[in-house]
């Protein structure tokens, strides 16, 4: 005698997802800094931006973009514009 | 993609197979037969393969029947199928925005998923909304078993797996279980259901990413801005981050309603005006809060809009008790709520 049961877990959705385009150097490289408007977070990618552009001569040209609320993550339309200026984007979050 | 069998010797053997492969809240689960999930899924019109919802963080999908495995598990009986699948329709609803109710599951927040059923199914499947409809006990089966199947359908078929996914400093204990009813029949207000804008008679659950329920204990007032006065000291100490929810005690609602004479909006816009704050001079607006200027000074208030409090009337009429529930990264639009219909009920 043996029971059969049934497996619980949900389906794994599978989508095919590219890397993006490796930046060829840093050098004059528009750096976005994106980070979720909690502690540290935006000291952590401050400070991350700040290296890149002392030791390697990135552009910090954007303002970073924030979504405005705590733990948020960004909008669609708050990526695209920050894609839409930038080179290459750093991110963190803190807590 | 057929669903995988477990074949297992018996009933024991499949409940610790079941713990073995972290498919559990931690407590034993009624192993899932074929044919009794089969059961489940004949009392919804629906495609067993539906996706329910998504959830793109963990990469994983319900489907019908998953969420119907997961109610057996849970203990449900098969028409309470319909409560659960109407609850995570909500969890799927547009309101929430594309990412809080990820966010709001997986915040240190520790937010459970309240659901609160309304209308005539309640009492057709005996869903308790009187004493300690918070807590267990033999009346509670169905209220225990919903909301545990929500629980379970948020870890095993969302993947949303404590200290994964579901970084809970320390969550609460309605993260087993977070099912009510309203006690309509203590009421002295129109049902949740009416006041959502579903016509009378009409079966309804409302989801709400909320932290554990806060009692206040007011037993000295027979005048509603007393009781009322009481519950607004505490809200802004029951910290949440939008919305409240008060679970009002029969006792409460008869004082307040029935004895003078108050509406529901009118309670909500009482707490309103009396939960707003002196806003320091200098200090920043919050992003999308309520802020007004009333004799030169600034008020920040506790949610955006009086229609932000939701008031429904539960737990049982033998002492003077609110619950207060702060919600969680519930970011629906100011004054709503996601309230669904039960269909197939």
């Amino acid at each position: 005698m043996s029971l059969i049961t049934l497996d619980p877990t949900g389906a794994r959705q599978v989508q095919l997802h590219h890397i993006a385009p490796r930046v060829s150097g840093l050098r004059g490289t528009r750096v976005g800094l994106l980070y979720n408007v909690k502690h540290n977070a935006r000291e952590l990618v401050q400070e991350i931006g700040a290296l890149l552009e002392e030791r390697y001569g990135a552009q910090l040209g954007e303002p970073m973009l924030t979504t405005g609320q705590s733990g948020m993550l960004a909008r669609p339309e708050q990526l695209q514009d920050l894609a839409s200026k930038s080179d290459l984007v750093v991110t963190a979050i803190g807590d | 993609m057929p669903t995988r069998r477990i074949e297992t010797s018996d009933a024991f053997d499949a409940i610790e197979a079941y713990f073995d492969n972290g498919w559990t809240d931690g407590l034993p689960v009624v192993p899932p037969r074929p044919e009794v999930v089969q059961h489940f899924i004949a009392t919804v019109q629906r495609d067993p393969d539906e996706v329910l919802i998504g959830i793109s963080e963990t990469n994983m999908q319900c489907t019908v029947e998953t969420a119907a495995i997961n109610s057996v598990m849970a203990g449900c009986k098969p028409e309470y199928f319909p409560v659960v699948v109407a609850a995570i329709d909500g969890w799927n609803d547009k309101r929430w925005g594309p990412t809080a109710f990820y966010v709001g599951n997986a915040s240190t927040g520790g937010a459970g998923q309240l659901a609160i059923v309304s209308g005539p199914i309640r009492r057709a499947l005996g869903f308790n909304s009187g004493v300690n409809l918070f807590g267990p006990g033999p009346n509670n089966r169905a209220n225990a078993t919903v909301g545990r199947a929500l629980r379970l359908v948020m870890i095993n078929a969302l993947g949303m797996h404590p200290g994964v996914f579901d970084m809970a400093i320390q969550g609460h204990p309605g993260k087993y279980s977070y099912c009510i009813a309203e006690d309509e029949e203590a009421s002295p207000w129109e049902p949740l259901s009416v006041e959502r804008g579903f016509p009378p008679g009409t079966s309804t659950v409302t989801v709400i990413g909320a932290r554990g329920p806060i009692p206040v204990d007011e037993r000295s007032h027979d005048d509603a801005a007393g009781i009322l006065d009481t519950v607004a000291q505490v809200m802004p100490l029951a910290r949440g981050t939008g919305p409240y929810v008060l679970v009002m005690g029969a006792e409460h609602a008869q004082i307040i309603g029935k004895r003078n004479g108050w509406s529901k909006q009118q309670i909500k816009e009482y707490l309103f005006e009396k939960t707003r704050r002196p806003l320091a001079a200098g200090a920043p607006r919050p992003p999308r809060a309520t802020v007004k200027t009333i004799d030169g000074i600034d008020y920040l208030y506790l949610v955006r809009v009086p229609e932000d409090i939701l008031v429904v009337v539960a737990g049982g009429g033998n002492g003077g008790l609110t619950a207060i529930i702060p919600t969680w990264v519930y970011a629906v639009p100011p004054g709503d709520w996601v309230t669904r219909e039960i269909k197939g009920a």
